[in-house]
């Protein structure tokens, strides 16, 4: 038993403090609010390892661990959660499937680009008709001649603009739901790929999602990852791990946000006090801390469960399901603490209150994972 | 980082739930019903097996447990009988842990061995009107020669008539508030050491809780625990270590009404379909599971700590929180799923319901963990220093961006 991080865990953890304290924490407030896609920082973070903390070094990663990678995406998340939600979905949205189910070729043409940070790396599975359920896409490919022809619409993808690659799920034989969809590599700039507008988001608003149409795209069997069929296996082993990535941003939002408010309740006050020295503002305080910390033990506990090659499946829930309900109450507590000044976005904690929400629903709603996790209990 | 007990913490794990759900899990009901119940033939069994000296260290004739392997016995015992947890951590850490860490040599060759052996201690700090207000307490302790004479009332001492050794926390100096509290050791049936009323409790109803009168009680000055003054201190260590006996005996019960709930979720049927077919059902169990195991990781953590030789303080009152209001929260759940047979004694998880409310409140309530962890996160963010891009939220500088 240990609770520390390893020395190696702990220097990458505090590479990635100065890497968010120098480059990132002096522009978040502004970036947020002009909803700029955080180009700028990108190369500082592709340096540091950051697009395939778990990738295998040979393929252009970090080569660490998934906990290294939690506590990556907390930190990031505590100063720029849009920025930690793009890097999730390159780590365990697309390097990482392409790690488990990628053929030798296929790891050197997109794993290593994508791990390495030359290549942004997107997830479509989101359809219009087929969120949660996404075992009924209308998607579609088709084998014709030597390659597919691939049809589809997808929205919320996440990195949707800037992205060079594309993890698309669709159907191959939908009549056996489940078990006929197939994940397909598609590169960007393929004819036939095109991005809608940017959405406009209640927040992330640092963050590039967007509609992508996929229109008679042509791809030679060598784009498929995995066997025909397979899509549900890559699907959820990129969600399993990707879960772990929500988790660990949902935890770095709601610590991003009571830091702020624990420093205001220190400096604010209101008859002849400190807020801080105030019962019930102390008690809002330690409530939401306890869920941040109780959650954080649950997200750094499924990545060592992946670390360990274990079934983390209802790991990976319960700990999503924790800690997007610890950062929502969390930063709506930040707002209360700070009072009307909460409500204003130069003061920098509301943000963390739009952001927060985002976490219950994305990956699998809130209502999804007590699915996964009631299974887990009820089953066997 | 590896949240995993070790294979000799997992050795205790496996005998001690063997142990608890063979002999003491089918005489919980009976425990419970039974008026003036107490488990004398359990407590025999578990000083005949070492558990009343797992603080002990083994020089002592103790087992000399670290605080993992303690956390799990308790969790254990818990499931089995929160009743007998409570007496169990009572006795381990607020009995016999200040006399191991602040007695005098004499004291612990004298004490340490008979409270291993089974004799059974206690802990009496809380009086009718000084509870979490450790600092207000009123019993007073006087100098006389060689001896200290005690008077006061106490409250809520639980293990209070069957212990031998009675911890006793009265005020040396009056004027000193929190600095005035002086501990000492006392032996049951010394003369003004008075039992009175045995409580008649919502639950944990094998657990005795006394109240004690103080009557010119003497003690000789051998009997006072570390110095003059430090009362105070011991108590709230000695509470620091309680807290997370506590958030186990919760996490034990909280274990226990969820495995009864999926028990019955899976037989039960309604509108054609198990409950545990049911969505809101399963959205019952989820939110119990996910509680226990944060719970069961913070109180992990804290006991890790502990062990450690680190600061433990927060971590304590953190797991102490987040494992009695889950307790709370999956007991009562538990009855939901049961429905109207979660109401009725036959099934057990109208006691687990009974025997969680008091997590809340004793070893500190809930408001007073949430005072500790406040003034902790305070005290951090005093030492970071505000980083640049902050506006500062004040009339004066609202609106000037920093960045």
């Amino acid at each position: 038993m240990n609770f520390d991080p390893t020395p190696e865990q702990q220097a990458f953890l505090e590479s990635v403090r100065a890497l968010v304290r120098e480059r990132i924490a002096p522009h978040a407030l502004r970036w947020d609010e002009e909803g700029k896609w955080p180009a700028e920082v990108l190369p500082d973070l592709a340096r540091a390892g950051l697009f395939g903390i778990y990738a295998p070094r040979e393929h252009g990663g970090r080569g660490l661990d998934t906990v290294s990678y939690a506590l990556a995406i907390e930190e990031l998340s505590s100063e720029l959660p849009a920025l930690a939600i793009a890097l999730s979905v390159n780590n365990s949205l697309v390097a990482n499937p392409i790690a488990r189910f990628g053929t030798v070729e296929q790891k050197q043409r997109f794993l290593t680009p994508v791990a390495s940070g030359k290549l942004l790396g997107a997830f479509a599975l989101t359809e219009a008709e087929a969120g949660s359920d996404a075992t009924r896409l209308s998607g579609r490919a088709r084998l014709e001649d030597s390659g597919y022809v691939l049809n589809a619409e997808k929205v919320m993808v996440t990195n949707g603009g800037p992205a060079g690659l594309f993890l698309v799920v669709v159907a191959t034989e939908p009549e056996k739901l489940g078990r006929g969809l197939t994940a397909f590599l598609v590169p960007a700039d393929a004819p036939g790929v095109t991005r809608g507008a940017r959405d406009q988001l209640m927040g992330l608003r640092s963050s590039d999602v967007r509609t992508v149409t996929f229109d008679n795209v042509r791809l030679g069997p060598e784009h498929r990852l995995g066997e025909e069929g397979r899509g549900l296996s890559v699907t959820i082993e990129a969600l399993n791990a990707g879960r772990v990535g929500v988790g660990a941003q949902a935890v770095g939002i709601g610590r991003g946000a009571l830091d702020r408010a624990v420093r205001h309740a220190g400096r604010r006050r209101q008859f002849g006090q400190t807020l801080g020295q105030i019962g019930p503002v102390q008690q809002m305080l330690a409530a939401a801390h306890t869920e941040i910390e109780a959650a954080r033990m649950a997200v750094l506990h499924a990545a060592q469960c992946r670390d360990r090659g274990e079934s983390f499946s209802a790991d990976a829930s319960r700990a999503k399901l924790s800690a997007s309900q610890a950062a929502v109450l969390a930063a709506s507590t930040a707002v209360q603490v700070f009072g009307g000044w909460g409500y204003l976005t130069a003061t920098g904690v509301e943000r963390f209150h739009r952001d927060a929400k985002v976490t219950e629903l994305y990956e699998g709603t809130s209502e999804m994972q007590r699915i996964v996790l009631a299974g887990s209990l009820t089953r066997g | 980082m590896d949240f995993r007990l070790t294979d000799d913490q997992r050795e205790v794990q496996d005998v001690t739930r063997r142990l608890a759900r063979t002999e003491f899990l089918p005489q919980a009901p009976r425990w419970d019903q039974e008026q003036d119940a107490y488990p004398a033939e359990a407590v025999a069994k578990l000083a005949e097996l070492g558990y009343l000296g797992m603080s002990v260290p083994e020089e002592y004739g103790g087992l000399g447990y670290d605080a993992v392997s303690y956390v799990v016995v308790i969790e254990e015992l818990a499931y089995a009988s929160a009743a007998l947890a409570i007496l169990v951590a009572v006795h381990n850490t607020v009995g016999a842990w200040p006399i191991v860490r602040f007695g005098s040599e004499a004291q612990k060759k004298a004490l340490l061995p008979r409270l291993a052996a089974g004799e059974v201690g206690c802990f009496s700090l809380s009086e009718p009107d000084a509870g979490s207000d450790v600092a207000s307490l009123t019993a007073t302790a006087r100098r006389e020669g060689d001896h200290y004479v005690l008077n006061g009332s106490k409250n809520w001492v639980t293990n209070g008539a069957h212990a031998s050794i009675f911890n006793v926390f009265a005020k040396t100096d009056s004027a000193a508030g929190g600095h005035g509290i002086t501990g000492f050791v006392v032996e049951a049936g010394t003369s003004g050491l008075d039992l009175g009323k045995h409580e008649d409790k919502m639950g944990l109803r094998s657990s005795d809780t006394v109240s004690l009168s103080l009557s010119d009680l003497r003690v000789p000055a051998s009997a006072r625990l570390g110095e003059e003054g430090m009362g105070m201190k011991i108590a709230l260590a000695a509470l620091d270590a309680g807290r997370i006996g506590v958030a186990a005996q919760a996490v034990g019960v909280a274990q226990a009404a969820l495995d009864q709930a999926v028990a019955y979720a899976r037989v039960r049927r309604a509108f054609g379909k198990l409950l545990s077919d049911h969505g809101p059902v399963q959205t019952m169990l989820a939110e119990m599971e996910r509680r226990i195991v944060g719970a069961r990781l913070l109180m992990y953590r804290a006991a890790w700590l502990r062990d450690q030789g680190r600061p433990f303080t927060e971590a304590a009152a953190l797991a102490k929180l987040y494992a009695t209001e889950s307790a709370t929260y999956v007991t009562h759940r538990a009855i939901q799923v049961h429905g109207g047979y979660g109401y009725v004694k036959e099934y057990p998880v109208e006691r687990l319901y009974r025997d969680a409310r008091v997590f809340e409140i004793y070893e500190g309530t809930s408001e007073i963990q949430r005072l500790v962890i406040a003034r902790e996160m305070l005290k951090r963010a005093e030492t970071i220093e505000a980083p640049a891009r902050e506006a500062v939220a004040s009339a004066d500088n609202v609106g000037k961006r920093l960045v």
